[in-house]
């Protein structure tokens, strides 16, 4: 994609988006234009010159070049601007990967001894019955600490089953680590959780695995993304360990709570559950078809039902606050026995 | 509330519709010669059941070639040519049907259900039929959803001698269209072409040269169908020409003799031996393919503007004083501290607008807008970006 000419007038280039142009296609009225939102993907802040004088202070942002509107609508609107009323903040609440307390990990190079499956720094999911029972049974389950079994059957290890977990927040004590008020603007309440299709399914996170009831996306894109809206709907009922929301408390003596991964004020702790896709349990073909292939000696994955190998896919689920617009990316490591 | 985004309201979404025009300029050379000699150009393509020919850019077998346009002809069954009496002649059914075809989409039936004829002056009660013509049916790719009127011309070699076609050389345009087009075809509206100035002329004896009328009705134009329809008059004498138009031909006989159409026997198409020396007979006897040959020697600069109708939707995306001035970027933050403040909580926040998403219901991005540059947000400045979607 090329950059726009910026040596003269403003100019702005405006484009349907793959999945604008499909709904318009279908006719059926999906095409709905009901709102917007104002997007800085090319912006480096970090080039904003703060010591510097006035107008110098962001004269390299202001040079920066912009690309041509992508039509693919999950490459655009990363980041998007924000509306809050206060103009005096000097903190914003983050989204950080909550990795304690038996949740899923990102694989680290410390877990790597003797596995070669746990170097991709990413969350390591199995999608069938196969491969999970060969990693439960015969996986020292601190090789792998992060694995999540993801194929509908329910294991003895929680850890196992555990959901993703997310920490909302400000990363900073400069304010104290005191919880977010209730109704504070800076709380975020609402996601919307991009995955692949193809490959998973999200599901509500409080029950075991072959429990779990799976959610039905917003909408799936062209590329075949799925979004997923989720949002706190008020209430204690709502809040706890086995929904999609939590509070997060100090400890008795008021200090950060030792399992908390934002280091300030938190907001909610968001949980969401992961389940394969059926065309990624049932078959091999998206793995052969896009996959990798990790060839594994069988001592080395300590289970004996992985006789040959893995199969595996890396892929990134998405999750976004709503009404603060913080992304995070998670990239995810699906793997199946061959 | 902090939010990212911002529903629009209905003052904030206006439609519109625009005309879109490009000039086309297509030079004769292209038409015939530039790739391969008569009646062998390889930017022509023939086709087996040969009722008509198109025409291309550039060698239709490169997928750089684009389509121009179509060339094929016709005569009407009251036609004379039509008459059983004449002599070699060649797929007259293919014509009569060709002409039956173009007329009945472009001029309709009466109220008995017959075909109409193509008629000069566009007034179907009555007057001159154009009864043998050339229809050149332009491609969309050019034509987009219509041809602008009064923006069409076309230059014709008349010169009699084959050789030196374009000595004399007839402009018709379609003059005036603008305030005098037709509606009464059923393929919508079109224009009278009639002859303009003639430049040059025969090349033998240096006669005052002239055409018989100086705006004589030689064709019609159907603007959103993007058909030309040009009479065989055009290249008839006043004494040879079709019987169903007054003086049958526009030319004056002393000084157009009739014109040598296809100049050699040896072109492929042709029943008759020697120069085919009259339009009569090429129409007559020749293939469709090859008097759509003779046609294309005869062929010069063809000019015209198109139209495109562009249904438009603003949408004006307005961030007041107090919206968008802090931004989610993951460069904005260092340990959940706003970069562009400093340390100073009373400093304005600052943000900058690179991007303007389009949302639906469900928060799919349906559109996309990219400023070329970034546009500064604080909470001292307003700004509207006004997205242009056209349809």
């Amino acid at each position: 994609m090329s950059f726009l000419d910026n040596s003269g007038d403003i100019i702005l280039d405006a484009v349907l988006t793959d999945t604008g142009r499909r709904q318009l296609a279908r006719g059926d009225g999906s095409f709905r234009i009901v709102k917007f939102a104002f997007g800085d993907d090319e912006v480096n802040y970090e080039l904003y010159a703060t010591g510097a004088a006035g107008a110098n202070r962001d004269l390299d942002i202001l040079q920066s070049p912009v690309f041509e509107a992508f039509t693919n609508n999950t490459s655009t609107m990363k980041s998007k601007l924000l509306t809050i009323a206060n103009n005096n903040l000097l903190y914003l609440p983050v989204l950080k990967i909550n990795q304690n307390n038996n949740n899923p990990q990102l694989m680290k190079a410390a877990n790597t001894t003797n596995h070669e499956a746990n170097s991709s720094g990413s969350i390591l999911i199995s999608v069938d019955k196969t491969t999970s029972d060969a990693f439960s049974a015969g996986v020292d389950p601190n090789k792998l600490p992060g694995l999540l079994l993801a194929d509908g059957t329910s294991y003895s290890d929680p850890a196992k089953n555990a959901p993703i977990a997310l920490d909302q927040g400000l990363d900073n004590n400069a304010t104290g680590v005191q919880p977010l008020g209730i109704g504070s603007e800076l709380r975020e309440s609402q996601y919307i959780i991009e995955v692949d299709n193809r490959l998973l399914s999200l599901c509500h996170p409080g029950k075991p695995n072959n429990a779990r009831p799976v959610l039905s996306p917003s909408f799936i894109d062209d590329d075949n993304i799925a979004s997923y809206f989720i949002s706190y709907q008020g209430g204690q009922e709502n809040l706890g360990n086995d929904q999609y929301f939590e509070l997060i408390e100090t400890d008795n003596n008021g200090a950060k709570e030792p399992g908390t991964a934002v280091n300030g004020r938190p907001g909610y702790r968001f949980r969401f559950g992961l389940k394969a896709a059926q065309d990624a349990e049932t078959t091999d073909y998206l793995f052969t078809t896009f996959g990798n292939t990790l060839l594994l000696a069988t001592d080395s994955l300590g289970a004996s039902g992985l006789t040959t190998g893995l199969r595996f896919i890396d892929t990134t689920v998405r999750i976004t606050g709503f009404t603060t617009g913080y992304r995070v990316d998670i990239p995810v490591r699906l793997l199946k026995a061959f | 509330m902090a939010t990212t985004f911002k529903t629009l309201l209905p003052g904030d979404v206006i439609d519109t519709r625009n005309r879109l025009h490009e000039s086309i300029p297509i030079t004769g050379t292209i038409v015939s010669g530039t790739y391969g000699p008569q009646a062998q150009e390889r930017n022509i393509k023939d086709y087996s059941h040969g009722l008509f020919q198109s025409v291309f850019d550039y060698p239709f077998l490169s997928s750089s070639a684009n389509h121009i346009f179509d060339l094929t002809m016709g005569y009407s069954s009251n036609s004379p040519i039509s008459a059983s009496s004449v002599a070699g002649y060649k797929q007259q059914k293919s014509k009569i049907n060709i002409y039956n075809q173009m007329a009945q989409v472009l001029v309709g039936h009466d109220a008995d259900g017959n075909i109409r004829e193509f008629d000069a002056d566009g007034d179907l009660t009555g007057g001159s039929k154009i009864r043998s013509c050339y229809f050149i049916n332009i491609s969309r790719l050019l034509g987009k959803d219509e041809i602008k009127k009064g923006s069409f011309q076309i230059d014709l070699g008349l010169e009699p001698n084959y050789d030196k076609a374009f000595s004399a050389s007839l402009s018709i345009t379609d003059t005036n269209a603008e305030t005098t087009y037709k509606t009464n075809s059923p393929a919508g509206e079109y224009g009278i072409l009639k002859t303009n100035t003639l430049t040059g002329g025969p090349s033998t004896g240096n006669e005052t040269r002239a055409v018989v009328s100086a705006s004589h009705n030689v064709g019609l134009i159907f603007y959103q169908a993007g058909v030309v329809v040009l009479s065989s008059s055009i290249f008839h004498n006043n004494v040879k020409g079709d019987t169903s138009i007054a003086g049958h031909g526009i030319l004056d006989e002393n000084h157009f003799p009739e014109m040598d159409m296809t100049h050699t026997a040896s072109v492929a198409g042709f029943s008759e031996p020697g120069p085919l020396n009259s339009i009569f007979r090429l129409f007559a006897s020749s293939s469709i393919s090859g008097a759509c040959n003779a046609f294309r020697h005869r062929l010069g600069n063809v000019s015209f503007n198109n139209t495109t109708e562009l249904n438009s939707t603003i949408y004006f995306c307005r961030a007041n004083a107090n919206e968008f001035n802090y931004s989610s970027n993951p460069t904005y933050l260092k340990d959940s501290k706003i970069r562009v403040k400093a340390d100073d909580s009373r400093a304005e926040p600052v943000s900058y607008i690179t991007t303007v998403g389009l949302y639906g219901p469900n928060n799919e991005l349906l559109a996309v807008g990219k400023l070329s540059e970034p546009l500064k947000k604080t909470p001292s400045n307003e700004l509207t970006v006004r997205v242009r979607l056209d349809y």
